[in-house]
């Protein structure tokens, strides 16, 4: 008799154990980018987040923040109305053959390496760009200096990167979107196709509105994801390291920063404090939209 | 009745822009892995798959890294499966519904939006640098640690919600009949959750291959096939090296970046040669997962 419950003492204290683990690392995260990323915050002030200088001495990051805020309101025009749009189609439009395969294609393609997508923008979204997409575009809204095409265009530029990110996060967002719309409840739907509205009345006056917090939810997820992404980003648009004038151009982003100089400037200690900065902002952000995400998340359920 | 006309034109032109959208998703989504097919075809062949860098020169052959990426995937499910089942377990069946629980599903959810280079970095400075002479340098013990820890977060949460969906009636049934916890545990809710368990290990599985920004920064690259055995170094403060665990090792996601930074050596079709290894890799994992998932709902029925 004594041995069974011993067993189930030790498996609760291993149990306890490993999931302190979790714990424990993200404690272990957090304090090791404070520790290194403090001394670029004491020096530099507020100036790290807004100052733009990167060189002998000083390190700031404001050049890579903005440029990153600027990927992420692209990608987010990008990506947002067409996935929402396919979602939509998908879950209320298509009949049940169609939308089965379209789910099955979708979740399928979720889990491509964002290196594949990187390498496909890289050689061949650049070369569409540079010859065929980019004067259009720039014929069309060049009036605005910010889509006004320049002598020199290498395709590699930042709305390369945007649209390379939201080929990426399309898919998570649909599905997301997905299970959002399919989770309301069918009397809703039924109690405005009852009082005689047309479908695209009850999704454009019950449905989308109900489902409102998870499609937000899904939204902040998925551009949490896109924020954090390093490599494909840096195939993309490259290390040139100022702001971002024009969607035209390459730039360096947070993420491309420190992919491309944590390799040879590690044994700078000031360098070195600057990436860590960069990382406790960018980790600042993904908490914050995280936990927003969640926060939006448990009110649907509670509902 | 003009009315009624109005309502249901709009209805078709929101009709016809989703649609629209629809088939821009699928037709990219389509002609990327045709593109990806077409130009990775004139160099795919069983050399090319089979034999290691070393031999044929640079991303001439990818077998290093298929290898590498294999030993990346299978394990950094193997350190993550028992924290991920581990915290599962503890937050569904031991912690009471208290503060406690909620930080540990809220330090859960910090991790799961930690980005990659974050933890790539972090891996780097630990493990490949300050613990260089424990670990080895850049190895591929450093990268199954740092991927690992990446995927924990997202295999948790899929064994939560398998944990859930155990009726409670049956475990019940088992504390009745004189169970103890973990008995119950072990024997009622765990094989319950077997699917949920799979499908998490299948998806890490894909996520820890496809993982670039960190093995760049921890595992390092090799352009050989790693070795297994012991051998004598002066690297580790005790003396030798545990191979395979303890050298660099070659990986899919890092033979593509770097044949992408080399355009003038790598020809473009050996880049998507090794994309097309690597996505075909995935998508086949994701079939399996698609599978086992369909042959459970079937068997429990």
């Amino acid at each position: 008799m004594n041995s069974k419950y011993l067993i189930d003492n030790v498996a609760g204290i291993i149990i306890k154990i490993l999931a302190g683990f979790s714990v424990f690392m993200v404690f272990f995260i957090i304090g090791y980018i404070f520790y290194l990323a403090a001394p670029s915050f004491v020096n530099n002030g507020i100036n790290f987040i807004i100052g733009t200088k990167w060189g002998n001495g000083t390190y700031q990051a404001g050049v890579f923040i903005i440029n990153s805020i600027i990927l992420c309101i692209l990608t987010f025009i990008i990506s947002v109305p067409i996935g929402l749009g396919t979602a939509i189609y998908i879950s209320e439009f298509a009949n049940e053959k169609i939308a089965h395969v379209l789910r099955f294609c979708i979740e399928l393609l979720i889990g491509i390496p964002s290196v594949v997508y990187g390498l496909f923008g890289m050689y061949i979204l650049s070369k569409l760009f540079k010859y065929n997409i980019d004067m259009f575009i720039s014929d069309f809204l060049g009036v605005i200096p910010f889509f006004a095409l320049s002598s020199s265009d290498s395709g590699s530029h930042i709305l390369l990167a945007s649209v390379v990110l939201s080929i990426m996060i399309i898919p998570i967002l649909i599905v997301l979107t997905d299970d959002a719309l399919k989770s309301i409840s069918k009397e809703y739907k039924e109690g405005g196709y009852a009082i005689g509205a047309t479908k695209w009345e009850v999704i454009k006056k019950i449905i989308v509105p109900t489902a409102t917090p998870a499609i937000v939810s899904a939204i902040i997820l998925s551009m949490v994801k896109a924020i954090g992404e390093a490599t494909a980003i840096t195939m993309a648009m490259g290390t040139k390291g100022a702001i971002v004038k024009n969607i035209f151009e390459p730039g360096t982003v947070m993420t491309s920063q420190i992919l491309s100089s944590m390799g040879y400037s590690f044994n700078e200690p000031e360098i070195l404090s600057a990436l860590f900065g960069i990382a406790f902002i960018l980790m600042t952000i993904s908490l914050l939209f995280t936990i927003i995400a969640r926060k939006i998340q448990d009110r649907v359920i509670y509902e | 009745m003009n009315n009624i006309l109005l309502r249901k034109i709009e209805q078709k032109i929101f009709h016809i822009i989703f649609l629209i959208s629809t088939l821009l998703v699928i037709s990219a989504l389509l002609s990327i892995i045709a593109l990806i097919t077409s130009k990775a075809l004139p160099v795919l062949n069983l050399e090319y798959l089979l034999t290691p860098e070393i031999n044929t020169g640079f991303a001439q052959g990818c077998a290093n890294a298929i290898v590498g990426s294999i030993y990346i995937g299978v394990f950094s499910v193997v350190f993550s499966l028992p924290f991920a089942v581990g915290t599962a377990v503890y937050l569904k069946k031991y912690a009471k519904r208290n503060r406690f629980t909620y930080l540990v599903e809220l330090f859960i959810d910090i991790l799961s939006g930690t980005p990659s280079v974050v933890i790539g970095m972090l891996g780097f400075m630990v493990m490949a640098w300050q613990y260089k002479w424990l670990f080895g340098g850049f190895t591929l013990l450093a990268g199954i640690i740092a991927v690992g820890t990446h995927i924990i977060p997202i295999m948790t949460r899929t064994i939560i919600e398998s944990i859930k969906t155990v009726p409670k009636i049956i475990e019940e049934g088992s504390y009745a009949l004189g169970a103890s916890k973990w008995e119950t545990i072990e024997n009622i809710t765990l094989p319950s959750s077997l699917q949920g368990i799979l499908s998490s290990i299948i998806m890490g599985l894909g996520l820890a291959m496809g993982e670039s920004a960190i093995v760049i920064l921890t595992a390092g690259y090799s352009l050989y096939i790693p070795e297994i055995g012991i051998i004598p170094s002066s690297k580790t403060i005790y003396g030798f090296l545990v191979l395979p665990f303890q050298q660099s090792v070659g990986s899919l996601p890092y033979l593509i970046y770097k044949s992408y930074m080399n355009p003038l050596e790598v020809p473009e079709n050996y880049a998507f040669a090794a994309a097309f290894v690597l996505m075909a890799l995935v998508i086949t994992l994701n079939i399996i997962a698609k599978i086992t998932m369909y042959q459970y709902s079937k068997n429990s029925k």
